[in-house]
């Protein structure tokens, strides 16, 4: 029954409207992007990268 | 055809090194054994390229996904996660064919002139989830859950399994520098041991990591069906004579599943059709 609910919502939905959905869900990630980016993470990003990470190379 | 087929494979090749190239131009640090840490670094590659190779530009994300769900803060990767998810909504894996390094490197190796090996379908079919699990347990779930007694965080995939940062970064790390070289133990061995076993399985299977390891390419693979970049099938046109699926080397059939999450989208059945049927389109 549940099975059967998610299969009609996502064929009329999603199937019927996949670029829209699409477009929606790329405008959602760079939101998530910019969110992730104010709050700090890229400084994160920068501290991992920007040093010789010892576990990547395989001594740490 | 077939000439068609060579100029586009060569073309292919061309951009995956001019695009390597571009994203490890730090030359100066493969002869010092030193690593950029200029302003880029805080951008992420779309590829699968280690942020200690001694010429990246740019971060790994996969990599730097790690470093945000870190135990010890235990915080979601907005920016990265964010990030890959536009790409693959973009263009699905379009990155895994044209952009990545480790793939051009892969492809490389499977000219070699051997026999090739083919993977039984039911066993191919079991190794494609591998890469789901090392995404879901060694990038999303160990990273974020585990704290060790020091109270660090550990990125599990970067240290115990990619071959890539053993190849882009630990052995010219290791060969240029005698501090690193000494300190490489029984951790750098087993790493060692699982990107020899990616290259000599390069050389017999088509792209053998990118099929059953890589989880960026199982990230993108979940966008295939709903990406903005697509493969369409005219089935007027199609006279089901099968090109397409004996020229893909990902062993996807086009013409049943053109937007299959294996597809590596490098567009060889696009060009191999005969009667034009298969086109990349935008999403409708």
């Amino acid at each position: 029954m549940i099975s059967t609910l998610i299969n009609h919502c996502f064929n009329e939905v999603f199937m019927k409207n996949k670029r829209f959905v699409t477009v929606i869900l790329i405008v959602i990630s760079i939101v998530s992007c910019v969110y992730g980016g104010l709050t700090g993470e890229i400084r994160t990003v920068y501290q991992k990268a920007s040093n010789i990470c010892t576990e990547c190379i395989g001594i740490g | 055809m077939d000439n068609k087929l060579r100029k586009h494979g060569i073309i292919r090749k061309a951009i995956q090194a001019i695009f390597g190239i571009l994203t490890n131009g730090y030359f100066k640090g493969f002869l010092t054994g030193t690593i950029y840490q200029g302003p880029l670094k805080r951008f992420c590659v779309p590829g699968m390229n280690c942020y200690s190779c001694p010429g990246a530009l740019g971060a790994c994300p996969i990599g730097a996904m790690q470093s945000v769900f870190d135990g010890r803060r235990r915080r979601f990767a907005f920016y990265v996660v964010g990030y890959l998810a536009a790409i693959g909504l973009l263009v699905g894996r379009f990155i895994c064919g044209w952009l990545c390094l480790f793939g051009l490197i892969q492809e490389l190796l499977y000219k070699i002139p051997t026999p090739k090996f083919k993977v039984p379908e039911r066993l191919d079919k079991i190794l494609r989830y591998f890469k789901y699990v090392l995404l879901i347990l060694f990038v999303f779930a160990l990273p974020f859950f585990y704290r060790s007694s020091f109270g660090a965080g550990d990125p599990f995939f970067c240290k115990y399994i990619c071959p890539v940062g053993t190849l882009e970064g630990g052995i010219p790390l290791v060969l240029l520098n005698s501090g690193m070289r000494a300190a490489a133990g029984a951790l750098f061995r087993w790493k060692f041991a699982i990107l020899i076993i990616c290259i000599l399985a390069s050389i017999f299977i088509y792209r053998p990591f990118c099929k059953y390891m890589c989880p960026l390419g199982a990230f993108y693979g979940l966008f295939q069906k709903i990406s903005l970049l697509r493969l369409s099938i005219n089935e007027d046109a199609c006279i089901n004579c099968g090109a397409c699926q004996n020229i893909c080397k990902m062993n996807v059939d086009p013409v049943k599943n053109p937007n299959s999450a294996e597809c590596i989208r490098c567009g060889e059945c696009v060009k191999a059709c005969p009667k034009a049927a298969l086109t990349f389109s935008k999403n409708k």
